[in-house]
């Protein structure tokens, strides 16, 4: 079997397992509540977390936005 | 001050991230890939979808990842673990025939947590499978490619900045490689070297120390005889506990140790089938070790 193939069908079962994946039902954790906004802080041109304490805001009106339904949601 | 790490944990006024840094790191680039694509995809999904979208979904068409962090979540790590999958597969491949190596990839996807747990939400069992997965397929493909033996470095120390348990896999590949490829062993730590530094900068930068406290945490049991029954009924519940037992959720592991077996007979990708071994044994052993 040629390389190509193999890896052609490697990205098929990848595929597959990620619909089926995807249409599962979703899990709530909040040992994983942190991720995204981490993640979203690693993203922004300066730490989002600054935005908690309106210390500067230098990020997108997306996160925001987004910050403040957060810290609504944490009080 | 909370004290929930769900929640973070505040010191003076700003909030620290209190797991491991690895996943939120590790998982970076899909998040960029899935913003790009959302870039162009979600304005015609949030327009064709109209009012029929609930607020959860338009909250991430709109690249609003914090009103819709769930599916941000569900999105990335089902890609992580379907990615794990085709390492695990490619891996086959090495060994195995075509419907074997399908076999085997579609029981790791659904016949293991990798469904269950690793993929539901980001926290760090999917992205430490993928670590392993991509460091079990170079370490696999090393007999014919020995450059790929000092580029397997990486994944185990990601893994290890992902899951401080994965440390023990990254110790049993050190002593493989520092044993038996004493050659290869400077690339190896090198590259380990180069992984390591990115994380220990940030930490130092972050928490004032190269390692968060998660990492330092007295988590674990000491070997004193009067902790040995609840050692022993940890180590026999990881097995086959009625609610989290491996073989009992997967019973076709069962046949792993039977493979072992067949390698210790035939002596079938000796030596480094002994130190993976003693890693899973190690592993087994420091969790039936842990601190509930």
């Amino acid at each position: 079997m040629r390389p190509g193939a193999n890896a052609a069908i490697a990205f098929l079962i990848c595929g597959f397992v990620f619909v089926v994946y995807v249409l599962s039902p979703i899990s709530q954790s909040s040992d994983s509540f942190w991720t995204v906004p981490v993640m979203l802080s690693l993203l922004a041109e300066d730490n989002i977390i600054r935005l908690w304490t309106n210390t500067r805001s230098c990020c997108a009106k997306n996160d925001i936005k987004a910050w403040s339904v957060l810290r609504k949601n944490i009080k | 001050m909370p004290t929930d790490p769900a929640l973070g944990c505040s010191a003076g006024s700003h909030y620290y991230y209190w797991y491991p840094a690895g996943t939120p790191f590790v998982t970076l680039p899909l998040m960029i890939a899935m913003d790009w694509s959302l870039r162009v995809m979600g304005p015609i999904a949030d327009r064709l979808g109209g009012g029929r979208l609930g607020p959860v979904w338009r909250a991430f068409a709109q690249r609003d990842y914090l009103a819709s962090h769930l599916l941000v979540e569900l999105a990335l790590s089902s890609a992580i673990v379907a990615l794990a999958t085709l390492f695990v597969f490619l891996t086959a491949r090495v060994y195995l025939g075509l419907a074997g190596s399908i076999a085997l990839a579609l029981l790791f996807a659904f016949a293991t947590s990798a469904w269950s747990t690793a993929s539901r939400a980001l926290w760090q069992h999917g992205p430490a499978m993928l670590m392993l997965s991509t460091a079990l397929y170079l370490l696999s493909l090393a007999p014919k490619q020995p450059v790929l033996l000092a580029c397997s470095a990486a994944p185990l120390v990601l893994a290890y900045f992902i899951r401080p348990t994965e440390s023990v896999v990254l110790v049993m590949v050190a002593t493989y490689v520092l044993i038996h490829h004493r050659g290869q062993f400077v690339k190896w730590l090198l590259a380990a070297i180069v992984t390591a530094t990115p994380f220990l900068i940030y930490n130092l930068v972050t928490y004032h120390r190269p390692l968060q406290t998660y990492f330092t945490l007295p988590l674990f049991l000491k070997p004193t005889p009067s902790n040995f029954p609840a050692m022993l009924t940890a180590f026999a519940g990881v097995a086959v506990s009625p609610s989290r037992g491996v073989f009992v959720f997967s019973p076709f592991l069962l046949f792993s140790l039977a493979g072992i077996g067949l390698l210790l007979r035939k002596k079938w990708m000796t030596p480094l089938w002994c130190y993976l071994a003693a890693a899973l044994a190690l592993h087994w052993l420091a969790l039936s070790d842990f601190q509930l």
